[in-house]
């Protein structure tokens, strides 16, 4: 990620101008606190939007895979049934070509439009 | 001292309100010193629109990535707050701006503590300077005051009025054009 460059002000040095040293000594001074921090505590609502650090899905997600493969070497006759069992139950409802396709527009619509809404969220959080 | 990183790695863990509390005591002097100069005098606004920006910081921290500090992090909630509010109460902004400067001169005059020469000449000058920020449009005050009261570079306070870098060059040029304009009676003080 690149960091914004910070830096003091548009125009400093030989180009300053009249304006720029006026405007730059007319800075407010530092404001005295005078129990602001207090009323912005005292209205700041009960518990943050504590988000999950960016770290805990890929711990969740290798964890997850470890316990299965962990399942798969310590059962393989059960984890065999399973799977041949689930194929069974799948191929025992063939489905058309258009039924296939109509399953996947809706699956991306719905994907597209949770991805838009978060993405919204996101931007309206940022602003 | 723990650095802003770390503060903001102990609320968004654990929801840390005293880790949060430190961020605010940290930036609040700048981020309402920011919405003062936007509000155009108008404190009470400002401040109701920096606790506004902090509450919003304190909802959104997860979603800071870290591609900018935390305090242009917070100057772009601020600025956002400021514009949709400027858009709803306009015309309420327009009116009461002059009032406001009104006032502070006939208190600067009542009081008398300005009566030094150059305390009164510098309290004038910021004054004609409030004024001529008045007749910026809202795109061209936001970029005078990231960049020249905040300190931003071009790409920092494009990424805080969310737009391209060239527009916050047009922007300045545009200002410092109509500030000079407004200003014009100060530039023989200021050579002299």
């Amino acid at each position: 990620m690149t960091r914004l460059q910070s830096g003091a002000g548009p125009v400093q040095g030989p180009q300053d101008d009249w304006l720029d040293t006026m405007l730059r000594n007319a800075r407010p001074p530092a404001i005295d606190d005078g129990g602001f921090a207090a009323r912005v505590m005292a209205a700041l609502p009960a518990a943050a939007a504590v988000v999950a650090p960016a770290w805990r899905k890929p711990v969740v997600a290798t964890l997850w895979t470890f316990a299965l493969i962990g399942i798969a070497l310590a059962m393989p006759g059960a984890v065999l049934d399973v799977s041949r069992d689930a194929y069974r139950v799948f191929t025992a409802y063939p489905v058309s070509i258009a039924q296939l396709a109509v399953a996947v527009v809706l699956a991306a619509t719905a994907m597209w439009t949770a991805t838009g809404m978060a993405l919204r969220s996101q931007l309206a959080g940022e602003r | 001292m723990a650095d802003d990183a770390m503060l903001i790695a102990r609320v968004v863990g654990s929801g840390d309100r005293a880790a949060f509390g430190q961020l605010v005591q940290r930036h609040q002097s700048s981020v309402r010193a920011c919405l003062r100069r936007l509000c155009g005098g108008n404190d009470a606004l400002a401040d109701d629109l920096a606790q506004e920006t902090f509450v919003l910081a304190w909802r959104k921290l997860a979603t800071f990535r870290q591609e900018a500090k935390f305090s242009t992090w917070l100057y772009r909630i601020a600025t956002n707050c400021w514009l949709a509010d400027a858009r709803k109460t306009r015309e309420v902004l327009l009116g009461d701006r002059d009032d406001d400067i009104e006032d502070s001169e006939d208190n600067a005059m009542n009081t008398g503590a300005l009566h030094a020469r150059d305390a009164s000449r510098g309290s004038t000058l910021k004054l004609d300077l409030a004024r001529a920020m008045l007749t910026l449009s809202d795109g061209e005050r936001a970029a005078i005051v990231q960049c020249y009261d905040n300190d931003l570079s071009h790409q920092e306070a494009a990424y805080v009025l969310d737009c391209p870098v060239g527009t916050v060059k047009t922007h300045i040029l545009r200002a410092k054009k109509k500030l000079k304009l407004a200003m014009a009676g100060w530039e023989q003080e200021s050579d002299a």
